[in-house]
């Protein structure tokens, strides 16, 4: 584990510590990664919907954001920056990920989204976090954008390249398995 | 009206919130007297509300960093772009430190350096060039080096200054009064300190004075650009 | 978004010019726990109270020269707004008491009229022009505004943001990640943030009391003055003083600039600081006991109290610097 100290009383700190990692100080961008690791683990795990998944594309995300730090301009908190770019590494991992496996995500299909697989203790009630991992992928996808983070259809469509009526569809299935699932 | 089946389709547009008017209320109407209808809303909203207030933070089984770090290619070292009023776009560069036989560990702090000197004895000395490619060997006095972080100043100020000037109109006579006097204040404490400085060129300290008036006064141009 | 007046019973619509002085207000819209609420009245006062029941409640009293009071909502939004007739009109404000669901998002949006927001756990925005702006509790985090009047905030948040050009700015209580007070010839004050403390005035004076993490105090001529436990981060004026009473940071960079001014730090005995001190025509004065001096002259000092953890600079070109023990 990490013997360093990190302030969390004062991420405010944060804009000298990014400063200091977009020279190229490794130290510093530890830094950062401990400050949101947590955060950006929440978004790719729920997106992904499983651990090691999980655990692969944080990883890609603060590679990702070491590499594009150059273009932080300081306009939003750095936070909120690397949330987005989770997100968008996310995506783009959904989207060729459809592709390598040649499934097309659109409604035209729902079979293909027919079962969400069944949740870990069938005799108990689970909780929203596993019914979310249970998902399909799509589904979950759009779930957790729309409903956990708060993005807007289009905002969604855009960025992974579908239709907003594909997303309405899958957020509509999401929502109906959920229920489903936990009432169980 | 809308027939059940029509409402049915748009209940989850309702309970996220997303019908524009006209649409929200016919569902709405037709909840009013459809009970599986409103306890279809009442489970969605129920559904939402638990999904908005799942943990924004999640801590993973292990720590990470091993499988970052390699990867990390080393930068090159750029201009940071930040600057610490985040609004602004615009970021002075901080000015070199000679590589002179002086000792100077800069620590990264506002817009102006701040530059402890310590006494020979402590050890090995950390020198920041912020624009490798501008890196001099010889020592130039402390004048010249913060002469071209001056023109930069300058020109920060002049843009901020014209843009004021073009919104001058959306404040009060007494805000301007003030500003303006501010500005006065100002331009005699970098006057003094620009002619201690050119009397003693050498002088890293008043350089470093200079820079720090200089830095106030594009703020304050900031912040009277966004009244 | 089409709005669809809903006028409350009790209220007759005023036509301009021949109503009566003033109407009671008493206006009821259900609405989702979550969401945001939109208010806006230019003149008169805003009272916004949060409570538990999915139902915004409007009371108060129409001032002459308003038209209506507005409440329609869409979805989990809804606006409340006091409508003026088309044509300029003797506007004598409204009063108005606002209760909302207490996890709502409330913007509130006023020319002359005072804004006061209690009890909300949402995010809270308030803009005023001439009114005073105020916000009390645990929001979510707030942006406070006004031109001339003063913006406050007391309570507990994540962040707040509380500006004035003319007014006053004060942000007291618990602020846990970052506090951005600024004013042009207003004060500034802040107590008790726990996060990062940005805090600007031009001419007027800037307290910082008792806060956790870095600050950054600005001013041009107005003083600054700073006491707490843990300080640090960089303060600089240019012709007022700088003003400190209270311990740094233990691993803390600090610096203090003024060209002008005096810098004055009285700090605890047991502090523990590598300092630079340099000045061009000001005095040095250094009081502190236990100072270990490496190097001194007409015009700098660097001197070691305690373990020298904390580290120092302080620079003004004319003003004098006085350190001392409290």
């Amino acid at each position: 584990m990490a013997t360093m100290v990190v302030e969390r009383g004062s991420p405010g700190a944060a804009t000298d510590v990014v400063r200091r990692a977009q020279e190229g100080d490794v130290a510093a961008f530890e830094q950062l990664y401990r400050q949101n690791l947590d955060r950006v683990y929440a978004v790719c795990m729920r997106i992904a919907g499983d651990t090691v998944r999980a655990e692969e594309l944080t990883q890609d995300v603060f590679v990702r954001a070491w590499e594009k730090l150059g273009s932080f301009e300081g306009k939003s908190a750095f936070s909120t920056w690397l949330h987005r770019l989770a997100v968008n590494v996310c995506l783009v991992e959904r989207r060729s990920e459809g592709i390598r496996v040649g499934k097309v995500f659109t409604t035209d299909q729902p079979e293909v989204y027919e079962s969400p697989g069944r949740p870990p203790d069938p005799g108990q009630r689970i909780d929203l976090e596993r019914a979310i991992a249970t998902l399909p992928p799509g589904a979950r996808m759009v779930f957790v954008l729309h409903d956990v983070e708060g993005f807007k259809h289009e905002e969604i469509a855009r960025m992974h390249g579908s239709a907003v009526g594909t997303c309405k569809a899958q957020l509509h299935r999401a929502r109906r398995l959920l229920r489903e699932a936990l009432e169980r | 009206m809308i027939t059940h089946e029509q409402a049915v389709g748009r209940l989850d547009d309702f309970a996220g919130g997303e019908l524009s008017g006209r649409e929200r209320r016919e569902v709405h109407r037709h909840l009013e007297s459809c009970a599986e209808c409103s306890a279809e809303v009442a489970a969605l909203r129920s559904l939402l509300d638990e999904a908005r207030f799942l943990p924004r933070e999640v801590a993973p089984e292990r720590d990470l960093w091993a499988g970052i770090a390699p990867r990390l290619q080393p930068r090159a070292a750029e201009m940071p772009v930040i600057a610490l009023h985040p609004r602004s776009a615009w970021q002075p560069r901080r000015w070199l430190l000679a590589a002179a036989a002086t000792v100077a560990v800069a620590v990264g702090s506002s817009l102006a350096t701040l530059a402890l000197l310590r006494p020979p004895a402590e050890g090995p000395i950390t020198l920041t060039t912020i624009d490798a490619a501008q890196a001099q060997p010889a020592a130039t006095s402390a004048f010249a080096a913060f002469a071209p972080a001056e023109v930069e100043y300058r020109r920060a100020v002049d843009e901020l200054a014209t843009l004021l000037a073009t919104r001058r109109d959306r404040l009060a006579p007494e805000t301007v009064a003030t500003l303006e006097r501010s500005l006065g204040i100002i331009d005699i404490a970098i006057a003094e300190a620009r002619t201690a400085l050119e009397k003693d060129p050498n002088s890293r300290e008043l350089a470093q004075m200079l820079s720090t008036v200089y830095d106030t006064k594009v703020r304050m141009l900031q912040q009277a650009v966004e009244l | 978004m089409k709005a669809k007046i809903l006028i409350p019973a009790a209220l007759a619509v005023l036509a301009a010019g021949s109503a009566p002085a003033q109407e009671r207000i008493d206006a009821r819209r259900s609405t989702g726990a979550t969401g945001v609420v939109e208010i806006h009245n230019v003149a008169g006062t805003v009272r916004v109270l949060a409570w538990n029941r999915n139902e915004v409640h409007v009371t108060g009293t129409l001032g002459r020269g308003s038209d209506r009071l507005e409440l329609v909502g869409e979805g989990d939004r809804v606006v409340v707004r006091v409508v003026l007739p088309r044509r300029g009109h003797d506007n004598r404000g409204s009063d108005i008491e606002v209760r909302v669901p207490g996890r709502k998002t409330v913007n509130v949006r006023t020319v002359s009229a005072d804004i006061n927001v209690a009890g909300v756990t949402g995010s809270v925005d308030v803009r005023a022009v001439s009114g005073d702006v105020g916000v009390s509790g645990r929001p979510r985090d707030v942006f406070a505004q006004s031109r001339s009047g003063d913006a406050s905030f007391t309570g507990e948040s994540g962040r707040v943001h509380a500006e004035s050009v003319s007014g006053d700015v004060t942000v007291g209580g618990t602020v846990r990640e970052q506090v951005e007070a600024s004013a042009v010839s207003g004060d500034v004050s802040v107590t008790a943030a726990s996060g990062e403390v940005r805090a600007t005035s031009v001419s007027g004076q800037v307290e910082v009391t008792s806060m956790r993490g870095r600050a950054e105090v600005t001013t041009v001529s107005g003083d600054v003055r700073l006491a707490g436990r843990a300080l640090h981060g960089s303060f600089q004026t240019v012709s007022g003083g700088i003003y400190v009473s209270g311990d740094l940071a233990r691993d803390g960079t600090t610096s203090f600039n003024s060209h002008s001014g005096e810098i004055e730090l009285r700090l605890s005995s047991g502090t523990s600081a590598a300092v630079d001190v340099s000045t061009f025509s000001g005095g040095i004065l250094n009081d502190m006991a236990g100072a270990r001096v490496t190097r001194s002259s007409r015009r700098e000092q660097h001197f070691t109290v305690g373990r020298g953890d904390a580290r120092v600079s302080i620079r003004t070109f004319s003003g004098g610097v006085k350190l001392t023990n409290r």
